[in-house]
C-alpha cells in the first residue's frame, strides 16, 4: 500500500470545490432493503414515553435519543438508549432504565446496564457523548426533565455519575433535550452545549382542551409548546480539571430566546475553522449560533437564513443533521418538523448563508409525517449522502379520528441522486423502513464493521429497532481519528475525501439526529473506486493531514500529528 | 321550508361566488302544497333573499300589487334607490296592505342590501298579520344583517313558535345571533338544535357546519357537512363544505375522495377544482396539483384563484415554464384584488430565472399592496441582502421581525378565508 502523509498547520483553509460525480457512478437508484434485527441482536427493552392512547402534557411526547458509541474502546460501537416514564410513574424495583447495550462483535448485543451503572430513571430526553478528560475513554452526558447527568467512563466497563463534581449539577428542574460536546475555543478540551424546551411545570399547564393551544384540528390535545413558556439554551465550558463553569451568558448563547429547543448540532458551516451551533427549535426561530473565535457566539440564524423555512415561517424543527449532500465542500443541514410542514434541506451558499432548497430538492412531499431523527447517511455506498428521517406523531388521539397522520408512522428514505435532488425510495426499502412506530432518537454507525452503515432507532412504546441493509453495496472506508492537540474524540475535525474528482465532506460531531449520538467513526462510501485519491483531514487544531492513494474497504485508523495507526 | 303552507312563487337566485369571476351559483326555491318551500340561509342577505316570500294567504289587489312590486325592482335594478325609497314610504301610507305584498317589498330592498328599508316592510307585515312566521323571520334576519342583534333576538322573542318548524327556525336564527356576538356555546347549541331537528334542511347544515369551521372545529364541521350531504346528495355546496372541513382536519384522502364526487358531478365546479388542486398541492402531491389545475384552467369559467395557484405550484416545481408562469399570476392580478401573493411568487418565479431586480420589484409592489405580509418582508430582506443593499435588508428584515409570519401562512388563509366567504354566501342547492 502507498501512502503518503502531509503535514501543514492551517487556521483557514480554502478548500477547492468539485461537483462532479465520481466516475462510473449512475444516478440509477439502488436496490435497498432494509431489515429491523433488534430483536435478534438482543435489543429488547421497551421505550417509555408517557400514555400511549392518550397523552396530557408535552413531556410525554418528545420522546428519548440513542447512541452508537465505544465505550470499551474494542472498535465495535456499543449502543445506549435513554428511556423515558410514564406520568403514573412505576414500582421502584420496575421503573424503565436507560440502557447500554454492549456490542458482542457477532451481531448480537448484550445488556450491561446494571454491570455498568447507568441504569438511569426519569424523563429521559438526550444523549451525547465526548472524552471530556482526554482520558481515553468516552464519556456520556444524557439530558432530562429534571436533573441532566453525565457518566464518567470509568475505563473498566463501568460509569460514574459525576453530574455535581463536574459542576454541572442545577438545584431546578430543567427541560433539556439536545446536547453537544463541542470545543468551542479550540483549546483542546471539550465544552458541552445543552439545548432546553419549555420551562415546564405539570401545575401551571392546561390539560387538554383547556385553551386555544390545546386543541388541534379542532381535537383537544396536550397543550404546546405554543402557550408554554419557552427557555434559553446553555453552554458549559470545560475548566480542564474535570469541572465546567457556565458560561451561556458571557458566550452569547443566553441571548437567544425564549425559545423551546431539541437537537444541537455542531458543525463549521462557513468553513472557517471554527465550530458553530445550530439549535432546532419547535414552534420559534431556530438558531444559528456563529463562533467569533473569541469565545462568544453571535446568533445569526434569520440573517443566515436558516432560522425559518423559505418563507419566513416558524417551524416544529426537531432533529438536524449537517452534511455536504451537493458535493461542494460546505455542510448543509437538513431539519425535521411538524406534519402539515415539509421538512427543511437548507443549501449552503458558501458565504455564510444557506438558501431553502426543500422544494428544488425533491422534498416537498410527504407533509402527513412528524419528523424527529434525520441522517444524512450513504446508505448504498455510492459516495452521496441520502437521507434518513424517523417520524411518529404527538398526538395519539389522530388514530382514533382518521386525521391523515398516525401515531406510529414509517420512515423515510430519499436516495441522492447525484444532481443536488433527492428521490423518495421508502416504500422500496424494505420492512425496516416501512414499519409504523413512534420513532425519535436516530444514530448511526457500521457496528458490525462491514462497510455498511447501521441505523439505529429509539421508538416511544416499543423496543428499539436497529436497520441493517442487506441489499448489495459499493465500496467504502471508516476513518476513525485519535486527536492529541485537539480534543482525543476529534469532535470537530473535517474529514474530506476525493476519489475520481468527487469531493466528500464529513465532520466528527457530538450530538445530532434528533438528541442522539453517532459514532464518531466516519463512513464514507467509495463507489466503485478502487481507491482513495485524497483523505484530508482537518484537526480542530489546525493541523491539515493528508493521505494519498489509500485503498477502500477499510478501516482508516489516524492519531493527529502521526498519521495512519493501527487499530 | 321550516313552516308548511301553501306557496305561489319562485325565486331564481343567483349567488355571487367569491371563488369565481362569475355568478356561479343558482339556488331555486321549491315551492308547494304543503311542503318545505325554502330554507333559510347561512349569511343573513342570502338568507333574506331565500325566505323572503309572499305568503298566497290573502289575494287582495293582487294584479296591483305585481305592478307595484315591478316598480319597485325595476327601480332597484337601475340603482335609482332614492326612487325606490319614495316607493316604499308611498306604500307604507297605504292602509291594509297584504302580508303578501309587503314580504314581496321586503324581498326586493333585500335584494339590494337594503336592509332597512326591508326591515320597515316587514315591521309593517308583523303589525298588520301578528301571526305571519315568515315577517318575524325575515325580520330577524334583515337585523342580524344590519347587525342589530338585540332587535333581531326580541323579534324572534315575538315570534308565534306553533309548529316544530318554527321552533327550529327560531332556534336557527338565535344561534345566527350568538354566533355574531361570540357567544360560541350558546350558538352552538342552537345551532346545533336546528340541525337536529331538521337535518335535511341544508342551510342549518351549512350554518353549523360553517360556525364549527370558524371555530376550526374541523371534525365536527366534517360530520355535520357529511350527514346533510347525505340527506342532500346533490347539494354542491354541502360536499365543497365537507371536503373543506375535512381537508382542514388533516382528513386530505376523504377530502380527495370528495371533490372527485363533486367533481364527477360538476366538472367546471370552479371552487371544487381551486380546492382539489390545493389539498393535493398541501400534501406534497405536486404534480397531481398541477394536473389539476391544468385541467380548470380549460375551464372558462376558471377562478382566477386557480391562475394563481397553479403559477405558485410550477414555481415549487422547479419549472422552467416561466412565460406560462407569468401569465398566469397576469390573470390572477387582475381578477383577485390586491393579490399580493401573486406578486409574491412571481418574485420567486424572477429569483429562479436568476433576474433578482425583478424579484426585489415584485416583493416592493406585494409589501406596498399589504404592508402586514411577513412572508414577503422576510424573502425581501434575503434578496436585498444577496443584492449588497444592507440598509434595505435591515429595515426589510426589521419589518418581518415585527410582523412575524404566523404557522398558518398566507396562502392557507386566504384560501381559508376565500372558502368560507364562498360558503357564507351561497345557498345549498335543493
Amino acid at each position: 500500500m502507498f501512502w503518503c502523509l502531509l503535514l501543514a498547520f492551517s487556521t483557514s483553509v480554502i478548500w477547492p470545490t468539485a461537483t462532479i460525480a465520481p466516475q462510473g457512478f449512475s444516478a440509477t437508484p439502488p436496490s435497498v432493503h432494509f431489515v429491523d434485527i433488534a430483536a435478534r441482536a438482543g435489543l429488547t427493552a421497551r421505550t417509555e414515553d408517557g400514555g400511549e392512547r392518550t397523552k396530557k402534557y408535552i413531556i410525554e411526547t418528545t420522546g428519548s435519543g440513542a447512541a452508537f458509541f465505544d465505550y470499551d474502546n474494542d472498535g465495535s460501537p456499543d449502543i445506549f438508549l435513554v428511556n423515558g416514564t410514564t406520568l403514573e410513574g412505576f414500582r421502584k424495583d420496575t421503573a424503565p432504565t436507560s440502557h447500554l447495550y454492549h456490542n458482542n462483535r457477532d451481531g448480537t448485543f448484550t445488556d450491561v446496564t446494571q454491570k455498568a451503572h447507568v441504569a438511569l430513571v426519569g424523563w429521559g430526553q438526550g444523549v451525547c457523548t465526548g472524552d471530556y478528560d482526554n482520558d481515553g475513554w468516552v464519556d456520556l452526558f444524557i439530558t432530562f426533565w429534571g436533573h441532566n447527568v453525565l457518566l464518567h467512563n470509568n475505563g473498566d466497563g463501568t460509569f460514574i455519575d459525576i453530574t455535581r463534581k463536574s459542576g454541572l449539577w442545577h438545584d431546578d428542574l430543567r427541560w433539556s433535550t439536545g446536547c453537544a460536546f463541542v470545543d468551542y475555543d479550540r483549546d483542546g478540551r471539550l465544552d458541552l452545549f445543552v439545548s432546553q424546551y419549555i420551562d415546564f411545570d405539570p401545575a401551571k399547564t392546561p390539560i387538554p382542551g383547556q385553551s386555544s393551544f390545546c386543541r388541534w384540528k379542532g381535537i383537544p390535545v396536550m397543550c404546546g409548546p405554543r402557550g408554554l413558556k419557552g427557555t434559553r439554551n446553555q453552554l458549559y465550558h470545560n475548566n480542564g480539571d474535570g469541572t465546567f463553569s457556565d458560561a451561556s451568558d458571557k458566550s452569547g448563547v443566553a441571548r437567544a430566546g425564549p425559545y423551546y429547543c431539541f437537537t444541537a448540532l455542531a458543525g463549521d458551516f462557513d468553513n472557517d475553522g471554527w465550530p458553530d451551533i445550530y439549535v432546532a427549535c419547535d414552534s420559534t426561530p431556530s438558531i444559528l449560533f456563529h463562533n467569533n473565535h473569541d469565545g462568544t457566539f453571535s446568533e445569526i440564524g434569520a440573517r443566515a437564513g436558516v432560522a425559518y423555512n423559505e418563507d419566513g415561517h416558524e417551524q416544529a424543527g426537531m432533529g438536524a443533521d449537517a452534511a455536504d449532500y451537493d458535493g461542494d465542500g460546505w455542510l448543509d443541514i437538513i431539519k425535521t418538523n411538524f406534519s402539515d410542514q415539509t421538512a427543511s434541506l437548507y443549501r449552503n451558499n458558501q458565504d455564510g448563508t444557506f438558501t431553502d432548497a426543500t422544494y428544488e430538492a425533491g422534498l416537498g412531499g410527504n407533509t402527513q409525517f412528524l419528523g424527529w431523527g434525520t441522517l444524512f447517511v450513504d446508505i448504498d455506498n455510492d459516495g452521496w449522502p441520502d437521507l434518513f428521517m424517523a417520524n411518529g406523531h404527538v398526538y395519539p388521539e389522530l388514530d382514533r379520528k382518521a386525521m391523515g397522520s398516525t401515531f406510529r408512522e414509517r420512515k423515510l428514505l430519499y436516495w441522492n441522486r447525484h444532481d443536488g435532488k433527492f428521490k423518495d425510495i421508502s416504500l422500496n426499502a424494505g420492512p425496516g423502513i416501512t414499519k409504523p412506530f413512534n420513532s425519535h432518537g436516530v444514530a448511526a454507525a457500521d457496528f458490525d464493521n462491514d462497510g455498511m452503515v447501521e441505523l439505529l432507532v429509539n421508538n416511544s412504546h416499543d423496543p428499539p429497532s436497529l436497520l441493517k441493509n442487506y441489499d448489495k453495496h459499493g465500496n467504502w472506508v471508516l476513518v476513525k481519528l485519535v486527536g492529541t492537540k485537539s480534543n482525543r474524540d476529534a469532535i470537530g475535525a473535517q474529514v474530506r475525501v476525493w476519489t475520481g474528482g468527487h469531493q466528500q465532506l464529513q465532520e466528527v460531531r457530538s450530538g445530532g439526529g434528533y438528541i442522539s449520538q453517532s459514532d464518531f467513526r466516519l463512513h464514507f462510501g467509495l463507489g466503485s473506486a478502487t481507491k482513495i485519491d485524497v483523505l484530508e483531514i482537518r484537526w480542530p487544531s489546525g493541523l491539515l493531514e493528508k493521505l494519498e492513494d489509500l485503498p477502500p474497504n477499510q478501516i482508516v485508523s489516524v492519531k493527529e500529528g502521526t498519521g495512519i495507526v493501527k487499530h | 321550508m321550516i313552516w308548511t303552507g301553501p306557496r305561489r312563487d319562485a325565486a331564481l337566485l343567483v349567488v355571487t361566488l367569491l371563488v369565481g369571476t362569475t355568478a356561479v351559483g343558482h339556488a331555486s326555491i321549491r315551492t308547494g302544497e304543503g311542503g318545505d318551500s325554502h330554507s333559510p340561509l347561512c349569511s343573513p342577505r342570502a338568507a333574506i333573499l331565500q325566505t323572503l316570500l309572499p305568503t298566497q294567504s290573502e289575494q287582495v289587489t293582487e294584479s296591483s300589487s305585481d305592478a307595484v312590486v315591478e316598480s319597485l325592482a325595476r327601480a332597484l335594478s337601475d340603482g335609482k334607490t332614492e326612487k325606490a325609497h319614495d316607493l316604499l314610504v308611498q306604500i307604507l301610507k297605504r292602509p291594509h296592505l297584504t302580508s303578501d305584498f309587503l314580504l314581496r317589498v321586503g324581498i326586493q330592498f333585500a335584494q339590494r342590501e337594503l336592509y332597512g328599508e326591508a326591515g320597515e316592510a316587514f315591521q309593517r307585515c308583523i303589525q298588520e298579520h301578528p301571526e305571519i312566521f315568515e315577517a318575524y323571520y325575515n325580520l330577524a334576519l334583515a337585523d342580524i344583517a344590519g347587525q342589530k342583534w338585540d332587535e333581531a333576538l326580541a323579534i324572534v322573542e315575538r315570534a308565534p313558535q306553533e309548529s316544530r318548524a318554527e321552533v327550529l327556525a327560531c332556534s336557527y336564527l338565535r344561534g345566527k345571533v350568538e354566533d355574531s356576538q361570540g357567544k360560541t356555546r350558546e350558538a352552538e347549541r342552537d345551532l346545533s338544535d336546528a340541525f337536529a331537528g331538521a337535518p335535511q334542511n341544508p342551510t342549518y347544515a351549512m350554518d353549523l357546519g360553517l360556525f364549527y369551521i370558524h371555530e376550526r372545529a374541523y371534525l365536527q364541521a366534517a360530520t355535520v357537512f357529511e350527514r346533510a350531504a347525505g340527506l342532500n346528495s346533490r347539494s354542491s355546496f354541502l360536499l365543497l363544505g365537507l371536503s373543506l372541513s375535512r381537508f382542514l382536519a388533516g382528513q386530505h384522502e376523504q377530502s380527495i375522495a370528495t371533490l372527485k364526487k363533486l367533481l364527477s358531478m360538476q366538472p367546471d365546479f370552479a371552487p371544487a377544482q381551486v380546492l382539489m388542486t390545493f389539498v393535493l398541492s398541501a400534501q406534497g402531491k405536486l404534480e397531481d396539483a398541477e394536473k389539476v389545475a391544468r385541467q380548470g384552467l380549460n375551464s372558462t369559467r376558471a377562478s382566477p384563484y386557480l391562475y394563481y395557484l397553479d403559477a405558485s405550484i410550477l414555481v415549487k416545481l422547479q419549472s422552467r415554464q416561466y412565460k406560462r408562469i407569468f401569465e398566469e399570476l397576469s390573470i390572477a392580478q387582475s381578477k383577485i384584488s390586491s393579490c399580493s401573493l401573486c406578486y409574491f411568487t412571481g418574485s420567486k418565479a424572477h429569483q429562479a430565472q436568476g433576474n433578482f431586480e425583478a424579484a426585489i420589484a415584485d416583493l416592493e409592489i406585494a409589501t406596498r399592496l399589504d404592508p402586514t405580509f411577513p412572508e414577503a418582508w422576510y424573502r425581501l430582506a434575503s434578496l436585498y441582502r444577496r443584492v449588497g443593499r444592507s440598509a434595505d435588508a435591515s429595515r426589510a428584515q426589521d419589518q418581518f421581525q415585527e410582523l412575524k409570519a404566523n404557522k398558518e401562512g398566507r396562502e392557507i388563509q386566504m384560501l381559508r378565508e376565500n372558502f368560507l366567504q364562498t360558503l357564507d354566501a351561497v345557498q345549498p342547492a335543493q
